[in-house]
């Protein structure tokens, strides 16, 4: 898929836009409350930087949609062309699900140690290893040196997963 | 003199040399694992500086702050993955070479200008400790507001092509750096009720996740083929693997000054090494003769950041040794091993324990010395690591940064915020927004928030109003130099710009 690179700034500008009216009108009012009777004797109220910032992004892009779309000023690319491959983007996808999984799920509640040792083999696999020696080894070895590494050498214990816990808990109780 | 040669005896004694060189190869080690920080790795090993003789515990703890500078540079280089936030602006030219297969060339020079500032500031130390401190206690709210508020102007200068897409960068940044309580009123914002974001988003997760994941993820998108082959390969020729006297010699006015910019910003308290090595690449690229070199595999940006980062390690040491004021957390840390071990830092130290101080300051020089050449058998060891598959690399990458993610906070949501800014990271290379500048944007924001506020805050209190500043002699002389640096490089880009027309 080919996407003109003119088209794409005026999207990304569009965007951004729309994200910084939805941070300055919703956001910062719904999440900063500053402290009742906070006068200007008390200095600048908590939300004074975020609005700063908000409307310092807002100008930004009005002034870059004035200048660089409608102006055409410091615009070399006006021919220029984004392609976009759907295998590319099918293949991110893919690992970028992948990771949250692991990142959201896997270490919350298989534990840190199973939870990376089917991450690494599903990965790999995506990533077109396929001999099983080295997706069962080398996970281990891993696993291995990041336990020696954490556990043993700085005392720093990783998560050992919600499901471990349990069944450990269950195994104590009886 | 007598003081002097006791001093000297005590550090260089076999135990002492011995426990800096153990010390050095651990934090090199520890340093080149991402998320373990400088600070960490002294940290770990401060508890057990109590069972040790002092002149043992001491040498390794300076040992192992100085190694883990150095060590954090490698993955910069060869992964993009900066084992401390100290050595994340060494990514931006680091990596670029290492991709051209000059990474042993930029790990070496990177060794040399680490090596360089550390005794650069060292001697700052030795000589200049009274004095600097000094200096840095005249800095207040206004001239950090000054110095922070430059700094954030400045980095238009690290923007890429497009300065509206940088300064989008940093303005998202200083939105991410403000989740958390309010370091004033304690109220907290943007963080929707939600428990973990009142503590606001640590830096080493932002990090890992915008630097190394995000390149991971752009890597693992590569066809299946290419996955199979290594991540770097390294140039078979010979002049790409070394560092020339030549190159040295052309970079050392970089290394100098980013020195002496390290240096200054070390003594100041609170600043830390991150920003001095930002500051100094921004710095370093200003008033560079090939400002385009920059971020495309410059040696002088390599040697700006790590010479920088690395010179803030001796002058933090200067408010500590001179007011028992420390610097940054590593400073405090090292202070505790002091007085673990009946050592009251301060201006008295140099007359209670002169002996002590100057075995200090041997010991800062010793293992400088042992560092450039530990240095040189960890470059030759990491060569090899490159050379896994790109496949089995980046999951191994991958664990390893959520393993060192949750070590230094001991939570689950630093891992998952990893992979979020990995994402983050991610699209925004997609979209050709850099991302350097919104870890600036992030890392400046809290300091130039609360030194504003207060000195507003101060103003209020004052009868010239804000207008106090001006009566402030550091502020004015900080402002001065500011001044004097913008004019001289705009006048340097105009003449630069005359001669390219002319060339045309």
């Amino acid at each position: 898929m080919k996407i003109n690179k003119i088209n794409h700034e005026k999207l990304l500008i569009l965007g951004f836009f729309s994200l910084t009216l939805f941070f300055i009108f919703w956001i910062i009012p719904k999440s900063i409350i500053d402290p009742i009777n906070f006068g200007i004797k008390d200095g600048l109220p908590p939300s004074f930087s975020a609005y700063l910032v908000g409307f310092l992004i807002f100008f930004t892009l009005i002034f870059q949609y004035i200048n660089g779309i409608i102006l055409k000023k410091n615009n070399n690319f006006q021919n220029e062309s984004l392609f976009f491959s759907r295998e590319i983007f099918k293949r991110s996808l893919n690992i970028i699900i992948v990771c949250l999984v692991y990142s959201f799920l896997f270490i919350e509640y298989l534990g840190f140690y199973l939870g990376s040792f089917i991450f690494i083999i599903i990965l790999s696999l995506l990533l077109g290893e396929k001999r099983f020696f080295i997706l069962s080894l080398f996970p281990t070895f891993l696993i291995f040196f990041v336990y020696v590494g954490f556990n043993l050498g700085f005392s720093i214990f990783l998560p050992e997963g919600k499901i471990l816990e349990q069944i450990l808990e269950s195994i104590l109780v009886n | 003199m007598e003081n002097i040669f006791a001093g000297i005896q005590l550090a260089t004694t076999p135990e002492a040399l011995i426990a800096i060189l153990i010390g050095l190869i651990a934090g090199q080690i520890l340093g080149a694992i991402p998320g373990l920080t400088a600070s960490m790795a002294v940290a770990l090993l401060v508890p057990y500086t109590f069972y040790l003789d002092p002149w043992i515990g001491i040498p390794m703890l300076l040992g192992m702050f100085k190694g883990s500078l150095f060590g954090s540079s490698i993955t910069a280089i060869l992964i993009k993955t900066p084992g401390t936030p100290a050595a994340a602006a060494t990514v931006l030219d680091g990596y670029p070479l290492a991709q051209k297969g000059k990474g042993m060339k930029a790990m070496k020079m990177a060794l040399y200008s680490s090596v360089f500032g550390d005794t650069f500031s060292d001697i700052m130390l030795i000589f200049a400790a009274g004095f600097l401190a000094s200096i840095a206690l005249n800095f207040g709210p206004p001239e950090y507001t000054l110095l922070t508020g430059f700094s954030l102007i400045c980095i238009s200068s690290l923007t890429g092509n497009s300065v509206w897409k940088g300064l989008l960068s940093v303005f998202l940044g200083m939105i991410i750096g403000m989740i958390g309580l309010d370091p004033i009123t304690a109220t907290p914002r943007l963080t929707f009720d939600y428990l973990e974001l009142e503590e606001g988003i640590g830096l080493i997760p932002m990090l890992i996740g915008t630097l190394a994941v995000s390149e991971a993820l752009r890597q693992m998108e590569q066809p299946i083929k290419k996955l199979a082959s290594s991540t770097l390969s390294f140039s078979k020729n010979k002049i790409d693997n070394i560092v020339t006297w030549a190159e040295f010699k052309s970079t050392l006015p970089t290394i100098v000054k980013s020195s002496g910019l390290g240096t200054l910003i070390g003594a100041m308290p609170g600043l830390g090494s991150t920003i001095a090595a930002f500051l100094a690449y921004g710095e370093a690229k200003r008033s560079s003769k090939f400002p385009e070199k920059f971020g495309k595999g410059s040696l002088e940006g390599v040697a700006a950041s790590e010479a920088a980062n690395n010179a803030v390690s001796g002058s933090n040491m200067i408010p500590l040794l001179a007011f028992g004021i420390p610097g940054d957390i590593a400073a405090a840390l090292i202070m505790g091993a002091f007085l673990i071990q009946g050592i009251t830092l301060g201006p008295v130290v140099f007359q209670d324990n002169p002996i002590e101080i100057y075995a200090i300051f041997a010991a800062l020089i010793v293992a400088n010395l042992l560092n450039l050449v530990l240095g040189h058998g960890l470059i030759k060891m990491c060569k090899h690591v490159v050379t896994v598959p790109k496949r089995l690399l980046f999951p191994a990458v991958l664990v390893i940064a959520s393993a060192g993610a949750y070590a230094l906070r001991g939570s689950l949501f630093d891992i998952q915020l990893v992979f979020c800014f990995g994402v983050l990271g991610y699209l925004m290379m997609k979209c050709d927004i850099p991302t350097v500048p919104m870890l600036i944007g992030f890392i400046l924001i809290p300091i130039f928030e609360e030194n504003l506020r207060i000195t507003i805050l101060l103003g209020s209190s004052h009868d010239l109003n804000i207008g106090f500043i001006f009566t402030r002699p550091a502020f004015l002389t900080l402002l001065l130099i500011m001044m004097v640096a913008s004019f001289i490089v705009v006048k340097r880009r105009k003449l630069q710009n005359l001669e390219k027309i002319n060339h045309k």
